[in-house]
């Protein structure tokens, strides 16, 4: 098992994109929500994670993976809304450490909340049937399921390319993302594009959790090493663009899955010195902001 | 009645009182230049009627409805197109994206994609470029452009020479006489002294946060110790 085994590689290649496509879908609204308005939600993690117990109450319930693959992400956007409408709106204007304290704060009454609801215990959600079986690629066996992972972060990768550079409105975000005030001066309402980018961020957060929940397991705390890679994935990557979500969560996943599989002691440090090697030589990430100086 | 009318404007700028209690209107069709030295105050009034300065009081009405208190894309909606010094071009949009963000579904009669390619050819042939791309001239006939896309009733324009070459800042005059004799109401911020006064009917000359002078263009050289005291001239 080494390097020289192209079917070993091939594999932690598709296990980097697995981790990747989870990665995105979690980096992507955070990325896009800072770039708008310099706003950073801690608590993005625990949208996550509250996306994967919804999912999985809702696949105990119903006994149907697909109509929790539905209803999660919704459940968790209008969890957003909420937030977004009791306690975030209030907090735009403040400065940035008020809005890291709430956001701190609120993953610890995620945290108790799931304990509260569900217990300390972890739960499996089984994917479901037609994707928990394997395949075998290059003479090694492989879940179906890591790779639907793998297509559900590629197809909404495309999805919001799509949106973002063929439609007005997708335009309209990236004019807010290079210049706020010139945005709104040009009578587009920032605040209300805000708050759309922001509660579809938090379903993508719901969707990712719900999708992760087969492959990892469904517990309390599942939130906190996932954030910390999503806000590396965004400094990284450079705030505020797609194309940086998708390179930085590439990048990193690489770098995780191989650090992992050659050498385990080292590779949270890999990710850290990947992190700062990238901002040493592109300070910005690596698709830096263009409207920013 | 004035297309806008300011009264008592004050603003701050950090803690620094740099627009104080500041009236003037523009009426209804033509161009208002504002005039005065560096610092005067003139792009933060500009920026205090879009609503883009945190601390400002006073009084601000377009065509006799209040718009101070609304928020920048409400002012913006009222029917205030602003272009800022800094012009303001989105790089990582396309310049037909530039242009497009700022189109609100307009009637047959507003400003179209067509009529401002037929004002600057020249924003036609790189429609397609990237914005972070264009020229310092390009990129304020892409701004001017953009602010008529939004069939604003006045049009702000804020030192829209700076920067440029004689052959371009010519050509930016051309256009803005046309619109002119096309009816569009402008209040232009501006250093270039002989630029403003060739296009403006009225001026308002600040100094130190304050009006010093109002009134029509021709009669601004007969008065020398504002040409001299407030513009240095």
């Amino acid at each position: 098992m080494a390097l020289t085994d192209p079917a070993f590689v091939a594999i932690q290649v598709l296990n980097a994109f697995q981790l990747a496509s989870l990665l995105f879908l979690l980096s992507v609204g955070l990325s896009v929500v800072f770039g708008l308005m310099n706003f950073i939600n801690l608590a993005h993690g625990t949208l996550y994670m509250v996306g994967a117990y919804v999912g999985y109450a809702v696949a105990q319930a119903s006994g149907s993976f697909w109509l929790a693959l539905v209803l999660a992400p919704v459940a968790v956007a209008l969890l957003g809304a909420i937030l977004h409408w009791l306690l975030l709106a209030r907090l735009q204007a403040a400065n940035p450490m008020k809005q890291v304290l709430a956001t701190f704060g609120l993953i610890f009454m995620g945290l108790d909340a799931v304990r509260w609801v569900w217990g300390s215990q972890s739960h499996g959600l089984e994917a479901p049937a037609g994707l928990d079986g394997s395949v075998t690629l290059l003479g090694q066996t492989y879940p179906v399921y890591r790779l639907f992972v793998i297509a559900v972060g590629a197809a909404v990768a495309v999805g919001l390319y799509l949106v973002l550079e063929r439609t007005r409105l997708g335009a309209r975000v990236r004019a807010g993302v290079d210049d706020r005030d010139m945005a709104a001066a040009l009578g587009i309402d920032i605040g209300r594009l805000f708050f759309g980018v922001f509660c579809l961020g938090c379903g993508l957060a719901g969707l990712a959790g719900v999708v992760a929940a087969p492959v990892l397991s469904v517990y309390p705390g599942m939130n906190m090493s996932v954030l910390v890679l999503a806000l590396i994935v965004v400094v990284v990557g450079g705030p505020g663009s797609l194309s940086g979500a998708v390179i930085g969560s590439l990048l990193i996943a690489l770098v995780q899955t191989f650090g992992q599989v050659f050498a385990p002691a080292l590779a949270s440090v890999a990710i850290y010195a990947a992190m700062a090697i990238v901002l040493l030589v592109r300070p910005g990430g690596l698709i830096p902001l263009k409207g920013r100086s | 009645m004035s297309l806008l009318a300011v009264e008592g404007l004050n603003a701050w700028y950090d803690r620094s009182h740099v627009v104080q209690g500041v009236s003037f209107a523009v009426p209804e069709g033509g161009v208002t230049a504002l005039l005065g030295r560096n610092g005067a105050g003139k792009t933060t009034t500009l920026k205090a009627i879009m609503g883009l300065v945190r601390r400002r009081s006073g009084s601000v009405r377009l065509a006799g409805q209040p718009v101070d208190g609304l928020p920048t894309h409400a002012v913006a909606r009222a029917g205030v197109a602003y272009v800022p010094e800094t012009r303001g071009v989105f790089p990582s949009l396309t310049v037909r994206e530039n242009l497009a963000v700022a189109m609100r579904g307009a009637g047959a009669e507003g400003w179209t994609l067509e009529r401002v390619y037929g004002l600057f050819p020249r924003l036609a042939e790189r429609s397609e470029s990237g914005g972070g791309t264009l020229s310092g001239g390009e990129q304020q006939m892409l701004v001017i452009a953009r602010a008529l896309l939004t069939n604003a009733r006045l049009l702000i324009l804020d030192e829209p020479t700076e920067g440029l070459a004689p052959t371009v800042i010519r050509e930016i005059g051309a256009c803005l006489a046309t619109l002119k004799t096309e009816g569009l109401s402008t209040l232009l911020v501006e250093q270039n002294f002989a630029f403003a006064t060739a296009l403006a009917d009225r001026v308002v000359v600040m100094g130190k946060g304050r009006v010093r002078w109002e009134g029509e263009t021709e009669r601004l050289s007969d008065d020398p110790a504002v040409m001299h005291g407030w513009l240095g001239l």
